[in-house]
């Protein structure tokens, strides 16, 4: 007899609960600032054949997409499963994401046979290789970043594996946080077998079973429902990596997709894109499809959470080899800024061209690209080792009818933050100089990009840099005539005799006390041409210091004018400005230009 | 009206809900209790307290405490004051970026709610001063008196001024604010040094900013307070209650009114406290549901847990230690659907008092929790009032509403549609529950459900049964248990100094230069504040040196700085070990001691609450038929009015409890005991679950 739909809520709700709290335990008992204050961790149930049931609301959508192939990949390589059996595992060849995104896998027991798993996935801050902090924008080859983990038996029924543990510990840096961030995840993954378990004794497994089902049905038919709205077609959009800086002669690093509608039929095709560059940019077959999910999401917000019934849902092909489907040994380290942020955008500007007509308020071009920057070296002030990660917060793209945010992170991050600079300050020889919104990195347009941020800081010590970015050339594109926004910046000594752009590939670059450091995020790329901006918006972005009367007047055509800090819009000269015609946009790809596939994503 | 010197002095507590306004007040001299609940006035909180105050027929008032949602209310609906906000250069955006968070992974249509301060009135001057304190840029008075001027051109009413690391050297936050007051004058300003001394620029700015904002609207509703209070013979003083479930006297929350917000949930929460421990509870889950949402708290071993920030809203923390609790939509007007796929919702939509559920007859047509009890008879339509105005309900109106939207959709009978109604609610506070407890590592199994508000009652054996809760308790009065919170609580005041310091780098001086400090300030706040008694809590904020993210408050005994590592540091392995499950050894990780916190408690002098009065009088019992969950059917159910259960007398369910402003239900297999000064104590039958 088939469950009541009340009882299936219920449980629907449970899994979503379950998830949210494993991810949450997981932060609050980890070390790893990357955890507990980055917040790059998720939690999630799959079935027992390896099919996701539900993930934590605010988990990170790069893990997501990879946890089937990662479950799938495990149940292959264990010979049969025994109860308190717990894995870890990171290959990214294997279904993994990246090298420092560990995963502990546990089967749940009911009855004396798995029924269903539980990850746990963080981020470490380190898993060996030759850079601290694992991340190696010059690797070529994945052997130069860090341990590679294939399923792995950590817990034997409930007993801990000491040579796992200890494998892993000989290779990572400050192995003994490590150390108890395994075991964090280890809880966690415990905690949702607990759960499970009394679920299925409530409820019994039938029904839990049924509940499992039934909600991936439901999932899938409003995907396909949605689907099925929109109008048939291709719908194209390219987008690039800055450079191969292992082959910086080459040409950018190009990424076509191509989203084509059939009916309630999707399929996503990467055919098109251009083969693996040497350096560090691509990802694994995983990865790609949690890009591909994950711009997949963000149209159709209304799913969360993602499951099984829409990953069966979306069609993806792609060229292993390619850049978006990299292979043994192309290194995988640096995807998160490389590929996913190009394909989940593309992704994106192509589920926008087929809402244009149906639901214009799906339509968003692109948001800030992540720019990892790590220091590292001994505090002056204290003798001690210091290794700090820092992110930039940045612009979402605008949306079709409204104004991208700003002092957002980037689109794969649900729960994450940014770091207080006076934390940062008291642990690193560094002083903030600045958090400000950058008036001219927003893609400006009828609706603008959210502002990217300027957090430059002057070292009070010696230390060393990597940064592992991108998007300082090819910045967040904008749709229907927007602009493109402004570049991620990483330069030294700006201003003066020894300023040096740094780029986004830098690697262990010797900062000295005193140096100063100018590093800017992207903001959000427009929508629609500036000039199409309503008046009282340019107006109030000059009032509210975003952006200056020059800018307004140049893109918006708006006159400002100040008097004693009261600002007010002079009429005569916007109708003369703007009845004089829009200034010409240059065609391309960098900042302040349109974009030439997004000028023709047009709503409506 | 006209002073009644009849000789009676009522201590009197009010507390000012978003629906209700209520009251409770004592004679000690004659152990007599008046109780008055009024609907709240929103736009003129005050007006609900004069009328509530016509109860006590013109006898003196002598003191009167005080909770009031006005602060937060006037965060949800940004009306408090146009304020400035002044900070270091180069760190305009510190209010806006925020923490760069979201609530949701997929969500693009969210926009972050607007901040307090609009970004035109956020002004930066030079000044800068280091991590340790040592100014590297020194405060450029001319700056702060520009902006200042600027501010005042722009019309603002308060200033807030934060300062990068002002938490470890306050002398440019002090100057700035000596500058401000000369050229603005009256208009209320603060400086974060001030008002929180703690790490983190985010967190102690929008602190400051909040204190700011409602600063000017706190000081005049205060003052009107005590004028209205002087209308009614007031004798006494003015105690408000704050956010850490503690009083303060009205001088103190007019300065920091940053604490005022929230008041009222946390004096609820401190009531179920008292509730507890009159009956003995040690552990207990408060819920406090009425007619929008339920508030969840916990208390462990007796107190109620304090977390050392809370949010108004999101983006917008408030970092005074402040009672735990979770608010979600699950209240008697929170609203049922479908979606598209046909699965059942309930909430977070919530039918609020206007237009109401279906069954109020006002205008609402979704089928509300309300009208699912109305349903399923838990809620009988001729005994339902809304404190003391009484609302007819129409049961009709009810089944109407199930039947279109629920019953019809999922092809079920109404009655099960109404069920299926309150499970699914049941289901959200059950979620809340578990994250308030088991993520602790609290088991559920181990508390007792203290239930309050109009309809926690209603709901609260339904929940003990499914999470295997042993005992729901109802106190006496359970519409009223806010107010009475506030009769029951003491004075709070708590301060912070920062440490940082480490086990293995310690500075005594440092911890002696905070003590100090602390002191005097405590000293400052003893003199003017009523208590009979004070006490002091030392607690150390302890994490791994490198740890960013959080610390541990470890209690200190001692206060001696020679010995302080040495008493911490085995304290904070242990405490890391039972909050998380492991704990490093001290040759891999130093401890840093990050914050030295002071709470000053101050006794007053308890207040004896009479006991609910007791008349069995078999002319309030009917027997009606009514519906519960596991049965799935009408059974014949006894319908008591409270005030006929006598002392000690037990009540097998299933049955119904009426009283004038809120409904127990005692489902089939449970029983009810009527126990110390009126309390009902239930024990659901069956074994636990999820």
């Amino acid at each position: 007899m088939p469950a009541d739909p009340v009882t299936l809520e219920v449980l629907r709700s449970a899994f979503r609960a379950i998830c949210n709290e494993s991810s949450a335990l997981l932060a609050r008992v980890a070390y790893a600032a990357t955890i507990t204050e980055g917040h790059d961790h998720s939690g999630a149930l799959l079935t027992r054949e390896g099919d996701l049931i539900a993930h934590g609301q605010r988990d990170q959508a790069a893990h997501l997409g990879t946890f089937e192939e990662s479950v799938k990949t495990t149940i292959e390589h264990a010979e049969g499963f025994k109860h308190g059996d717990v894995y870890v595992f990171n290959d990214p060849y294997l279904g993994g994401t990246h090298q420092p995104d560990i995963k502990v896998i546990r089967p749940i027991f009911w009855g004396g046979h798995p029924v269903a798993f539980g990850i746990s996935c963080g981020h470490w801050p380190d898993v060996g290789g030759p850079v601290p902090g694992t991340f190696n924008p010059h690797a070529t080859e994945c052997y130069a970043e860090g341990l590679r983990i294939p399923p792995t038996l950590l817990h034997d029924q409930g007993r801990p594996v000491r040579s796992t543990f200890e494998l892993i510990r000989s290779n990572v840096r400050v192995p003994e946080e490590r150390m108890a961030d395994l075991l964090a995840q280890v809880q966690a993954t415990e905690l949702m077998e607990e759960r499970m378990l009394e679920y299925i004794e409530r409820f019994g497994w039938d029904v839990v079973n049924e509940a499992i089902t039934t909600q991936m049905d439901r999932s899938e038919q409003l995907l396909r429902e949605g689907i099925a709205e929109l109008p048939d077609g291709v719908y194209k959009f390219e987008d690039f990596g800055d450079v191969d800086i292992m082959h910086p002669d080459q040409p950018r690093i190009r990424v076509a997709t191509r989203l084509t509608i059939e009916g309630d039929q999707v399929t996503v095709d990467f055919t098109d894109s251009d083969p693996a560059p040497r350096a560090p940019f691509g990802f694994t077959r995983p990865s790609l499809l949690s890009a591909v999910y994950d711009g997949t999401m963000h149209c159709f917000p209304h799913l969360i959470p993602l499951n099984r019934g829409i990953t069966r849902s979306i069609e993806v092909v792609s060229t292993p080899g390619s850049c978006v489907h990299i292979v043994e040994p192309s290194p995988v380290l640096g995807f998160a800024s490389g590929a996913y942020e190009k394909v989940a955008a593309s992704v994106m500007a192509c589920w926008a061209q087929a809402f244009a007509t149906v639901n214009p308020q799906r339509m968003h071009a692109a948001t800030i690209n992540l720019a990892n920057l790590a220091m590292g070296g001994d505090h002056p002030d204290t003798g001690l080792p210091f290794v700090s990660y820092l992110w930039n917060e940045g612009g979402q793209g605008a949306r079709s009818y409204k104004d991208g945010n700003s002092f957002q992170l980037m689109i794969f991050i649900g729960g994450a933050t940014n770091q207080p600079v006076e934390v940062l300050e008291r642990l690193n020889p560094m002083r903030a100089l600045r958090c400000e919104a950058v008036g001219t990195s927003a893609g400006h347009g009828t609706y603008r990009g959210g502002f990217g941020i300027n957090r430059s800081f002057e070292a009070t010590g010696d230390m060393t840099l990597t940064i592992h970015g991108d998007r300082a050339e090819v910045t967040p594109f904008g749709l229907a005539g927007g602009l493109n926004a402004g570049p991620n910046m990483l330069v030294l000594n700006p201003g003066t005799d020894e300023e040096e752009d740094l780029g986004m590939h830098a690697v262990r670059v010797p900062i000295k006390k005193g140096d100063r450091i100018l590093y800017r995020s992207n903001g959000g790329g427009g929508f629609g041409p500036p000039f199409e901006r309503a008046v009282e918006a340019v107006a109030q972005d000059v009032k509210d210091g975003y952006i200056d009367p020059e800018l307004a007047r140049e893109i918006y055509g708006v006159a400002v004018r100040e008097h004693e800090g009261v600002y007010a819009v002079d009429e005569d000269t916007t109708r003369e400005l703007r009845s004089a015609g829009p200034p010409t946009h240059e065609v391309g790809y960098g900042p302040g230009q349109v974009h030439p596939a997004g000028r023709d994503v047009t709503a409506g | 009206m006209a002073p009644n010197n009849d000789g009676r002095q009522f201590t009197v507590a009010v507390d000012i809900g978003g629906t209700f306004t209520d009251m409770v007040a004592v004679d000690q001299s004659s152990d007599e209790l008046v109780l008055s609940k009024r609907p709240s006035v929103p736009g003129d909180f005050l007006r609900g307290v004069d009328a509530v105050l016509e109860s006590l027929e013109g006898s003196a008032v002598g003191q009167f405490r005080h909770g009031t949602t006005v602060g937060t209310n006037a965060i949800i609906q940004r009306n408090g004051a146009r304020t400035g906000l002044i900070t270091t250069a180069g760190f305009r955006d510190v209010l806006l970026a925020a923490r760069a968070s979201r609530p949701d992974l997929y969500d693009s249509d969210w926009d972050p709610p607007p901040a307090l301060v609009p970004r035109s009135q956020i002004l930066t001057v030079e000044e800068r001063v280091d991590y340790r304190g040592e100014i590297v840029t020194p405060l450029s008075e001319d700056s702060v008196r520009e902006a200042a001027r600027a501010l005042g051109r722009l019309g603002v009413e308060a200033v807030a001024i934060c300062f990068i690391n002002s938490f470890v050297n306050p002398s440019h936050e002090q100057r700035a604010l000596e500058i401000v007051r000369e050229e603005l004058g009256d208009v209320y300003s603060c400086a974060s040094s001030a008002i929180v001394p703690e790490i983190r620029e985010f967190e102690r700015t929008s602190t400051t900013v909040v204190n700011a904002y409602l600063g000017p609207l706190l000081a005049s509703y205060l003052h009107r307070l005590e004028e209205i209070l002087a209308g009614h013979s007031l004798k006494g003083g003015v105690l408000v209650t704050h956010s850490g479930g503690g009083l303060m006297s009205s001088r103190s929350a007019s300065e920091a009114p940053a604490r005022v917000c929230q008041s009222g949930p946390a004096a609820g929460v401190m009531g179920g406290l008292a509730v507890a421990r009159r009956l003995g509870i040690e552990n207990a889950i408060t819920l406090d549901m009425g007619g929008t949402s339920a508030d969840i708290s916990v208390v462990v071993d007796g107190a109620p847990l304090l977390r050392s920030a809370w949010n108004a809203e999101f983006n917008i923390p408030i970092t005074f230690p402040a009672v735990d609790v979770v608010t979600i939509g699950a209240g008697g007007g929170t609203i049922a659907w479908i979606d598209s796929t046909g699965t059942p919702h309930s909430g977070p939509q919530s039918a609020g008092a206007s237009p109401g559920p279906a069954c109020y007859m006002l205008g609402g047509e979704e089928p509300t929790n309300t009208d699912a009890n109305v349903v399923l008879n838990r809620l009988r339509a001729e005994a339902f009032m809304g404190g003391d105005r009484e609302i007819p309900l129409s049961a009709d109106a009810a089944r109407t509403a199930i039947d279109k939207h629920i019953a019809t959709p999922l092809e079920l009978s109404v009655p099960a549609a109404a069920s299926a109604v309150l499970r699914l609610s049941n289901a959200s506070m059950i979620n809340a529950i578990r994250l308030m407890t088991v993520q602790r590592g609290l088991d559920p199994r181990d508390f007792s459900l203290v239930a309050f508000g109009g309809a926690g009652p209603l709901h609260a054996a339904d929940l003990a049964l499914e999470m295997g809760i042993p005992e729901v308790v109802v106190p006496t009065y359970p519409g009223l248990v806010s107010a009475m919170g506030a009769l029951q609580i003491d004075l709070r005041h708590d301060f912070v100094r920062p440490l940082f310091q480490t086990a293995g780098r310690y500075e005594e001086g440092a911890v002696t230069r905070a003590i100090d400090e602390l002191e005097q300030e405590m000293a400052a706040v003893r003199e003017r504040e009523p208590a009979t008694e004070w006490t002091v809590e030392w607690h150390a904020d302890c994490r791994y040196y490198g740890q960013v993210s959080g610390y541990l408050p470890i209690p200190l005994g001692s206060l001696d700085p020679a010995t302080l590592p040495d008493e911490l540091v085995p304290r904070f392995h242990a405490g890391h070990e039972r909050e998380f499950g492991y704990g490093l050894s001290g040759d891999v990780a130093d401890v840093e001691f990050v914050n030295l916190r002071a709470a000053l408690l101050g006794q007053m002098a308890p207040i004896a609450l009479p006991a609910r009065p007791e008349s069995a009088d078999a002319a309030h019992r009917a027997a009606e038929p009514a519906y519960f969950f596991g049965l799935e059917e009408f059974v014949e159910t006894d319908f008591v009015a409270r005030e006929s259960l006598a002392r000690d007398e037990t009540l097998d369910g299933p049955a119904v409890i009426e009283e004038w402003d809120s409904t127990t239900v005692v489902p089939p297999g449970a029983r009810a005991r009527v126990v110390g000064e009126g309390e009902i104590v239930i024990q659901p039958s069956g074994s636990g679950g999820p």
